[in-house]
């Protein structure tokens, strides 16, 4: 089940992509206003579309303040953990590159005892 | 029966067994993590330092001490000189707890070192010569067994295990590499999900501290808004004017985005997902060319 903050993210990103959204509309309004000669219009819209994209960035700050209470310990915790899972890994493949040396050199001695004895 | 035997081993090997190079992918997914660490960590260290300072200021305004000084600090320093360095560094108690709660500059440093252990593991187990070291050490182990056999059994089952040891090294190469492709694909997948739930929030910590991209947006918006009321104001030269501050604030901005820590981070989450999707995918040609090598090898040896 999502947190309050988890919602309140959501929202708040949900927000900021209707926002972008609508500033690119405002963009291709404005530049066929421009292309249609209404200079005068397609600088309003320009001037909206600035206005909403400082919005986002206010949205966005906010955004980032709702995320920033989330912490980053248990990541640090996490990637601690695969980063030593992962020269285990490596200690056990080199393991059974020695094991087969000790058991190659195990045979040798044997085979020498064998011929003096025999 | 033989001769059913090799087709059978390479078909089961090619399903099962893709052999990506990934060495020089994670060299220099390396690097990129090192440019940004040379770009974010000084300011990160920075704000870390100053966040400290402040903590440790609050525990002194409580009438706190925010220092330990190490136990055997005072008597080693008591001592004579030797070789090794008295070790009193002072440990402050305001240092521990900024590892928790909310994203901070210490937090983001200490991920950036998890990052980089995590990589250096990752590129030493893709570039361990191990499999080719077993190959190796199970060759020699099929000659030391000839020997054996020659001095208990005589001949015959020395030749047994001359004719099928080649194979078997070979083979036992072939498994030591799968058992290493596995571990990585298991490793790279647990670290792509702390990475993908972690970038939002390390690149924010980045960006705040470290980058000035988000200023020169803000600075680029206001140009923007500028050089628009300039030219519908019908006045030339506060449009001239308004057009110059434009034109430099997108270069700022161009160039504040492009050399931006930030992006370093996307780019080093970016590879490493491309690496995963690679290793966990199928084989490419050259993966296949190196394969059907080894089992062309291993046929000629059942063959023979």
């Amino acid at each position: 089940m999502a947190s309050d903050l988890q919602l309140a993210i959501s929202k708040i990103g949900s927000i900021k992509i209707s926002t972008i959204n609508a500033i690119g509309d405002l963009g291709i309004r404005a530049e066929a206003a421009r292309r249609a000669g209404n200079d005068k219009l397609s600088s309003d819209l320009q001037l909206k579309a600035v206005e909403l994209a400082k919005k986002v960035a206010k949205l966005r700050e906010a955004e980032k303040a709702a995320r920033r209470k989330e912490g980053l310990g248990k990541y640090i915790e996490q990637l601690d953990r695969v980063a030593k899972d992962a020269r285990r890994s490596q200690t056990k493949l080199e393991r059974t590159e020695e094991i087969l040396k000790e058991v190659e050199t195990f045979i040798r001695i044997i085979v020498r005892v064998a011929k003096i004895l025999l | 029966m033989r001769s059913a035997g090799p087709p059978l081993i390479g078909a089961a090997l090619l399903l099962g067994c893709a052999s990506p190079q990934l060495g020089t992918d994670i060299a220099q997914t390396r690097t990129l993590l090192a440019e940004l660490d040379a770009a974010a960590r000084p300011a990160l260290a920075l704000d870390a330092a100053d966040d400290l300072g402040q903590a440790e200021a609050a525990l002194a305004r409580q009438g706190r001490a925010f220092l330990v000084i190490p136990d055997d600090c005072t008597s080693r320093i008591s001592g004579a000189l030797g070789t090794d360095v008295s070790d009193c560094t002072p440990v402050s108690l305001a240092d521990e707890p900024r590892l928790d709660g909310t994203v901070n500059s210490a937090q983001a440093l200490a991920l950036l070192d998890k990052m980089d252990a995590y990589f250096a593991a990752l590129s030493a187990l893709a570039t361990a010569t191990t499999p080719a070291g077993i190959r190796s050490n199970a060759d020699k182990l099929t000659i030391a067994l000839q020997d054996a056999a020659t001095a208990f059994a005589g001949a015959g089952l020395a030749d047994g295990i001359a004719e099928r040891g080649p194979a078997v090294a070979a083979g036992l190469g072939i498994v030591a590499e799968r058992i290493r492709l596995a571990e990585m694909r298991r490793h790279m997948k647990a670290a792509q999900g702390v990475f993908d739930e972690a970038l939002p929030l390390l690149a924010d910590q980045i960006e705040e501290v470290a980058g000035d991209a988000r200023l020169h947006r803000t600075e680029m918006l206001d140009a923007i808004g500028e050089y628009e009321r300039a030219a519908a104001s019908g006045r030339a030269d506060a449009q001239i004017r308004a057009a110059r501050d434009l034109r430099n604030a997108a270069r700022r901005m161009h160039m504040a985005e492009a050399t931006s820590p930030v992006r370093r981070l996307h780019q080093v989450v970016r590879r490493h997902r491309a690496m995963l999707a690679r290793i966990d995918g199928p084989p490419t040609l050259e993966d296949i060319d190196g394969l059907t090598a080894d089992i062309a090898e291993i046929n000629t040896f059942l063959e023979t």
